[in-house]
């Protein structure tokens, strides 16, 4: 028996992700044990976990992939930000602090904690895992064929922005944009001038897009992100990221677009901040569609391939994603894989991993991985939540409760593979209930007004109420891109819709997932359910029965569905 | 995606920096300047070290063999969530817009560190140790931004007391429970835990003192105490920490600057990206 680990970490979302005997088994984020979301640094705890579970072993681990080139990386950016070092002195002063705690201390760290031999230790380049984990979610019969990979990321080694193509075990780089000429960098300058966290906020902003105007579009095509042909340039005097570590935009930028947002006092669509913001999300919007559109149709114009994928940070945009495969020619197979970010990145690392160790390919269907609920914490269930009904028994009152309103928790073995809930870790009710579907959005997950809930369904309710893309249908399983709904969309569903009329469907066809057979019987009563992740907002989604309890009582949700029956919260006296 | 601009994170964990008088869980010790009122950053800090707090509970109920004990650990948490629910809350009306809550910086802040929580680093009784010391700490602070936080919103200073009022009456109920039925010494801790929860200070000193061995009690409360100061003397230096810290950045920003072209890495180019040579160097 023996082991590749592929590792991401030390600027967010820690991962690793786990083969034994070249097969995919586990992938588990840092955050999911520290309970904070986001976690970077070296994956610690999840390495420890891995390492008793699986009793791993100098002897047992082949190999070790970290997901970058971190020496790239540093030298990159520390060398920009020497050109003008009196301005940048912020940012070389982290550098030079990251030199000592950053991912240049990985291997020696690794080796604290898992006893290996440093010819074990291996880096691959950055986009090439993002490539890569996108690849092991393609289609087997045309995974070993061309492709062609767009990678969209902030900055990975010294690349923004990249075509890598592969055909079976052979790779290389047929594009690349060079730092500082970043799409993401200058979507996350939007998203901090917006007033939302950085690497955290993009999808509130993507969210935005629906209700403001592209009124800044062009002069940021003209301007801000020069665009011409396939390529980009940032005029930097707009931006402050290659200067300091503790704002994205200039004073020019605030000169042109005003005080920088604030969403704290915002309160209705009205607001003139919230109008602000709006307009902003929506150009920056139509800029990374434009961008992406060019880059990807110059690609698969210039080299043939059998399917393309798209993935990296921005990739995350499933608005952006939905329009891109609606503008494509409909034979092009388009694969955005389930976590298309950092985190994602650790499962093109055990790819990397598994090509050099055996020269094959890495290839799964499965969504769900680790999660298992540790057995030591079973006695929860019993103190903490009364049983209502035992699996075999609990069918009639779930649809009972779902049919009338109910909010209801589930939690089943294995865990989403990327950031969407995928119902084993989701909180649903009908979509056809809109004052629950109110209550779940603005009271229970305290979301902001403007941010719509995803809903899930059948394949069958998705063709017949959603525009799909035929070739690119895989994509719907884990939530990778909006549909526009039909002009026959039931109005009695509109609270799964957002304001532009798409919505990012979960389409389940996993029939022997308790929420597929649930939508069965529900069948004509409630075809769509609402599917919003199960965590309290800011927190990282839960991975044991104790995060269930905390996160239930603060949530205010009573029922908790799992594969050992329906229960209700005990509340604290 | 790599941003390194870390914005918002970076920001305020470097505005916090000079402001911090605690490294730690629960430590929400921190000079003021008397008439400037409550600061953004400084409601931040509350939030933050509520929200380490909670970590620090939950991740015990998670290691704690004890039933009992894992419930009391689990209120705990859900005690210091509601907390730092009602400091966000607090500032989300504050006049800095700029400052908001971000569950990273309970670590980038120097807060907590995740690698290894407290609960794995001392014992049982030290840790109750701690959080009496630092409760104690806690109960002082909140006692003397009361008058803050009723200038800075009269309903907000109301949400605060019925907090407070609703768990010392929770807490009284159980404290009664538990020395009624005589208790178990995992009973006691968590009875401790709580009541430091409630800034019951004087009652987790009489817990502390039942315990069998008094010297050994009054030890580790002296050095819980000793390191909390020790931690905020530190924490209080921030401003000299900095200044070497710059001159340390600068003194090796100037040695660099002449071999700015050397660190610049060569590209290569149309390479099988499935080397195992190169795989080897970090480059």
């Amino acid at each position: 028996m023996t082991f590749i680990l592929g590792i991401s970490g030390y600027f967010h979302d820690s991962s690793i992700c786990l083969l034994k005997d070249g097969e995919f088994i586990e992938f588990l984020k840092e955050e999911e044990f520290t309970r904070i979301k986001g976690s970077k640094g070296f994956p610690v705890r999840a390495l420890k976990y891995l390492i008793n579970e699986y009793a791993l072993t100098h002897e047992t681990v082949d190999l070790v992939v970290f997901y970058e080139k971190p020496l790239k990386g540093w030298t990159t950016r520390t060398t920009q930000s020497l050109r003008t070092p009196k301005k940048s002195f912020k940012l070389l002063s982290h550098q030079l602090k990251e030199f000592w705690n950053g991912p240049l201390g990985f291997a020696s760290k690794l080796r604290k904690i898992l006893k290996i031999s440093e010819d074990k230790i291996k880096y691959a380049p950055h986009h090439f895992s993002h490539a890569l984990s996108a690849l092991t979610f393609v289609e087997k019969d045309i995974a070993g064929k061309p492709m062609l990979h767009f990678v969209f990321d902030g900055v990975g080694d010294d690349n923004c922005q990249s075509i890598i193509f592969t055909h079976s075990t052979n790779a290389s780089v047929v594009f690349e944009e060079k730092f500082p000429n970043s799409l993401g960098l200058f979507y996350s300058t939007i998203t901090d001038f917006c007033g939302f966290l950085v690497n955290e906020g993009e999808y509130k902003l993507m969210g935005l897009a629906a209700f403001g105007k592209p009124i800044y579009a062009d002069f940021m095509l003209q301007n801000i992100l020069r665009h011409s042909g396939h390529r980009i340039r940032l005029d930097l005097a707009w931006f402050d990221f290659t200067h300091t570590p503790e704002r994205s935009f200039s004073d020019k930028f605030i000169s042109k677009f005003g005080q920088p947002i604030s969403f704290k006092k915002v309160r209705t669509a009205e607001d003139e901040d919230f109008v602000r913001a709006a307009n902003l999300a929506k150009s920056v919007q139509v800029v990374v569609e434009t961008v992406i559109q060019s880059l990807v149709e110059w690609g698969v114009n210039k080299y043939e391939c059998a399917g393309i994928t798209i993935t990296g940070g921005v990739a995350q945009n499933s608005l952006a994603m939905g329009n891109l495969i609606r503008h494509l020619p409909p034979h092009i197979v388009v694969t955005i894989p389930p976590s298309p970010g950092d985190s994602g990145a650790a499962i093109g690392a055990a790819h990397f991993g598994k090509v050099l160790a055996s020269n094959q390919l890495l290839h799964t269907n499965k969504l769900y991985f680790g999660g298992q609920p540790q057995p030591s914490h079973f006695n929860i269930l019993d103190t903490m939540f009364e049983r209502v009904s035992a699996p075999n028994e609990m069918d009639i009152i779930i649809d009972e409760l779902l049919i009338g309103g109910e909010i209801i928790c589930t939690f089943f073995s294995g865990k989403e593979i990327g950031p969407r809930a995928l119902c084993n870790r989701s909180i649903i009710c009908s979509a056809n209930n809109v004052s629950t579907v109110a209550k779940l959005n603005s009271k229970i997950k305290k979301r902001e007004f403007f941010r719509p809930l995803a809903p899930v369904m059948l394949p069958e309710t998705a063709e017949q109420f959603f525009h799909l893309s035929e070739s690119s249908k895989k994509n719907y399983l884990w939530m990778a891109l909006t549909a526009k709904a039909k002009d026959n969309f039931p109005p009695q569903y509109s609270a799964a819709l957002h304001a532009d009329k798409t919505a990012r469907i979960q389409i389940l066809d996993n029939k022997d997932h308790y929420i597929f057979k649930t939508l069965v019987r529900l069948k004509d009563k409630v075809d769509i359910l609402i599917n919003t992740s199960f965590n309290v907002s800011g927190d990282p989604i839960v991975h044991d029965f104790i995060d269930c309890y905390t996160n239930m009582e603060r949530l205010g949700v009573e029922y908790l569905v799992t594969e050992t029956g329906l229960f209700k919260i005990i509340c604290p006296e | 995606m790599h941003t390194f601009a870390i914005t918002n994170t970076v920001l305020i964990s470097n505005s916090l920096k000079g402001k911090v008088r605690c490294l730690m869980f629960k430590t929400t010790s921190m000079s003021r300047s008397k008439n400037s009122g409550l600061t953004a950053e400084q409601i931040l800090q509350f939030s933050l070290a509520e929200f380490s707090s909670a970590i620090e509970m939950i991740q015990a109920a998670k290691m704690v063999e004890d039933h009992k004990l894992q419930k009391g650990f689990i209120h705990h948490a859900l005690d210091e969530y509601k907390h730092t629910n009602f400091f966000i809350g607090l500032l989300s009306k504050a006049e800095n817009k700029r400052v908001v809550f971000d569950p990273r910086l309970i670590v980038s802040a120097n807060f907590i560190k995740p690698e290894r929580f407290l609960f794995e680093q001392v014992s049982l009784v030290h840790f109750a140790a701690f959080i009496a010391t630092n409760e104690a700490n806690a109960l002082k602070i909140f006692t003397s931004i009361r008058d803050e936080v009723k200038k800075f919103d009269e309903n907000a200073l109301n949400k605060l007391d019925l907090i407070i009022t609703e768990e010392t009456e929770h807490l009284m109920a159980m404290e009664q429970e538990k020395f009624m039925s005589g208790g178990d010494e995992a009973n006691f801790f968590y009875d401790t835990l709580l009541q430091d929860e409630m800034r019951h200070v004087e009652f987790s000193s009489r817990f502390l003192k039942k315990q069998p061995s008094k010297g050994y009690i009054k030890i580790i409360r002296l050095k819980s105490s000793v390191a909390t100061r020790f931690r905020h003397l530190w924490a209080s230096q921030q401003t000299f920490r900095n200044i070497i810290d710059k001159t340390i950045s600068v003194f090796v920003v100037l040695l660099l600057l002449p071999f700015r072209s050397t660190i610049e890495l060569p590209s290569k180019k149309n390479k099988n990206l499935y080397c195992n040579l190169s795989a080897r160097n970090m480059i």
